[in-house]
């Protein structure tokens, strides 16, 4: 097997004819593969609670 | 050689929680700060470790996923910066870089109608005037234009800002008409103690998309030891009232807890009434630097209790997310786990107090000494170049901060620094309440990977 990355750590070339699949077209998500993300645009797990923006709190202070 | 023979390496700084089948995984830095592997992606992350693409695609441990999917979550966790492929990762730590915004304290009176135990504002019957409410906006807007800032936010502070509720109304016309001509975001928010709080205000607040805050520091008699009106007359049962009246509204009050030697005792069953009002809160320790000298012994042995406590609490929100019962935000004296930062506040960058008087302070704790005034100097030019928090610049290239080693130094980042400035004459210390952030840090963590897991199930 011979597998080749992308300064960004992504598969762009297999000897073994996996990865144009892989790179370009994905066909796990993370879901699929077992990942459970959190990022602060998507998968908010918590109920909405009129926080400013969701950057850490509506704090007496806190600001950034 | 090519990449499959190069060795693959876990992040340097990640901390790892075991949650049930599923291995959290806390990256401090990044834009992806959290994920949670089921059992398979776990496999192949623990394997990933000093081993070569081709020996983990080979592994016989790994022998019952594909290779394409091995490759999958090697590349996936690659790309969300928790592993590294031939070469070691080195996190960079520096702080995420400013927000393009400016946050003001808008101290619209010094009137308030309780007088809590450890209130650091000097109350009287001063309230700013329309003018200078006019005169403050437009600074801020004319200097949010000069440094490029798109966004201002306005909290409504005192004193009690709901007894000065014409002037707020003013105040959210005048800023939403001058900052649209600027293509400027506007955000408002009230920091309330909520026993104001009645159907007609929380209709204005709703429509006008004013989120609240209110404090609540106990259950009954156990908030009333240090809540208090002026005549020593409990608050507990206003307060209650007015969160009622925002939840009956659909207007979820974002509740803050003080936490002092007073009422520490009575904090779990606080929680638990925030728990079954699935309200957002957060807890912070009393910063009393007035009467308290926080370098003593007694501070360690208050923060130890607090942690105690605190852990109970934090026992109970996690049970009560597992059985599906909470889905809110918790949080801990503004710690926020998404950033990274040498200071844990916008303090001398984005944030100012604005007093009744116009007056330009770093902080609604520091009226007393102003950097400026609103008619004569820029907000954000004044707080930049004039605040007198010692070390605050140079804390990320200093040896000598305190904080420096600590893993949790730009999470916490030293705790509030205008604390530290107060008791040492000097931001360059760890916090007074460091040892309870070590403790909790990892236990915010886990409650936030516990709610990001359950609510995927």
């Amino acid at each position: 097997m011979d597998i080749n990355f992308n300064l960004e750590g992504m598969i762009i070339m297999d000897t073994i004819q996996l990865n144009d699949q892989v790179s370009e077209n994905p066909q796990y998500s993370d879901l699929e593969l077992g990942i459970i993300r959190e990022t602060s645009l998507q998968n908010q797990p918590f109920e909405q609670c009129n926080e400013p923006d969701g950057d850490g709190g509506f704090d007496d202070c806190i600001s950034e | 050689m090519t990449v499959s023979q190069n060795k693959i390496y876990q992040s340097d700084l990640l901390f790892k929680y075991n949650l049930g089948n599923h291995l959290l995984i806390y990256n401090p830095v990044g834009d992806h700060r959290m994920i949670l592997l089921d059992s398979a992606a776990q496999q192949v992350f623990k394997i990933c470790l000093n081993h070569t693409l081709s020996q983990v695609c080979d592994h016989h441990l790994l022998r019952n996923l594909s290779k394409k999917r091995i490759i999958s979550t090697v590349s996936r966790l690659a790309d969300y910066g928790f592993l590294s492929i031939g070469k070691p990762a080195i996190s960079n730590i520096s702080q995420s870089p400013h927000k393009q915004s400016l946050s003001l304290w808008l101290h619209l009176t010094n009137r308030c109608n309780f007088n809590c135990s450890y209130c650091y504002i000097a109350k009287d019957n001063g309230h700013m005037s329309s003018s200078v409410m006019k005169t403050t906006i437009s600074n801020a807007v004319e200097q949010c234009r000069k440094h490029g800032l798109e966004n201002l936010t306005i909290k409504f502070s005192g004193g009690e800002p709901l007894l000065a509720m014409d002037l707020l109304r003013e105040t959210v016309y005048f800023t939403r008409e001058l900052c649209s001509k600027f293509d400027i975001h506007t955000k408002f928010q009230i920091i309330s103690n909520g026993s104001l709080i009645d159907k007609k205000i929380t209709d204005f607040l709703k429509s006008h998309i004013i989120p609240v805050a209110c404090s609540l520091d106990g259950i009954g008699t156990i908030n009333d030891r240090q809540r208090i009106y002026f005549d020593k007359y409990g608050s507990f049962a206003a307060i209650d009232k007015g969160i009622t009246t925002l939840l009956n509204s659909n207007w979820n009050p974002h509740v803050l807890v003080t936490i002092t030697p007073e009422n520490v005792s009575g904090l779990k069953d606080l929680t638990r009434y925030l728990i079954k009002r699935n309200l957002c809160f957060r807890y912070a320790f009393v910063r009393d630097f007035n009467n308290r000298n926080l370098k003593s012994q007694e501070t360690k042995h208050i923060s130890q209790l607090f942690t105690s406590e605190l852990n109970k609490c934090f026992d109970d929100i996690e049970i009560s997310i597992r059985v599906k019962q909470f889905n809110s935000k918790v949080g801990l004296c503004g710690i926020n786990l998404n950033r990274s930062s040498n200071c844990i506040c916008g303090v001398g960058t984005s944030y100012a107090a604005i007093y009744h008087d116009g007056s330009i302070c770093s902080c609604q704790m520091a009226f007393n000494e102003p950097l400026g005034h609103v008619e004569k100097d820029g907000i954000i030019d004044c707080i930049r170049t004039r605040h007198s928090l010692h070390g605050l610049r140079e804390r990320e290239s200093n040896s000598n901060w305190q904080c420096n080693t600590c893993i949790w130094a730009t999470i916490c980042a030293g705790g509030c620094p205008m604390l530290a400035q107060k008791t040492f004459g000097t931001t360059l210390v760890s916090s007074p309440y460091c040892h309870a952030f070590k403790e909790l840090i990892p236990r915010l963590i886990r409650i936030r990977g516990l709610a990001l897991l359950y609510s995927q199930n």
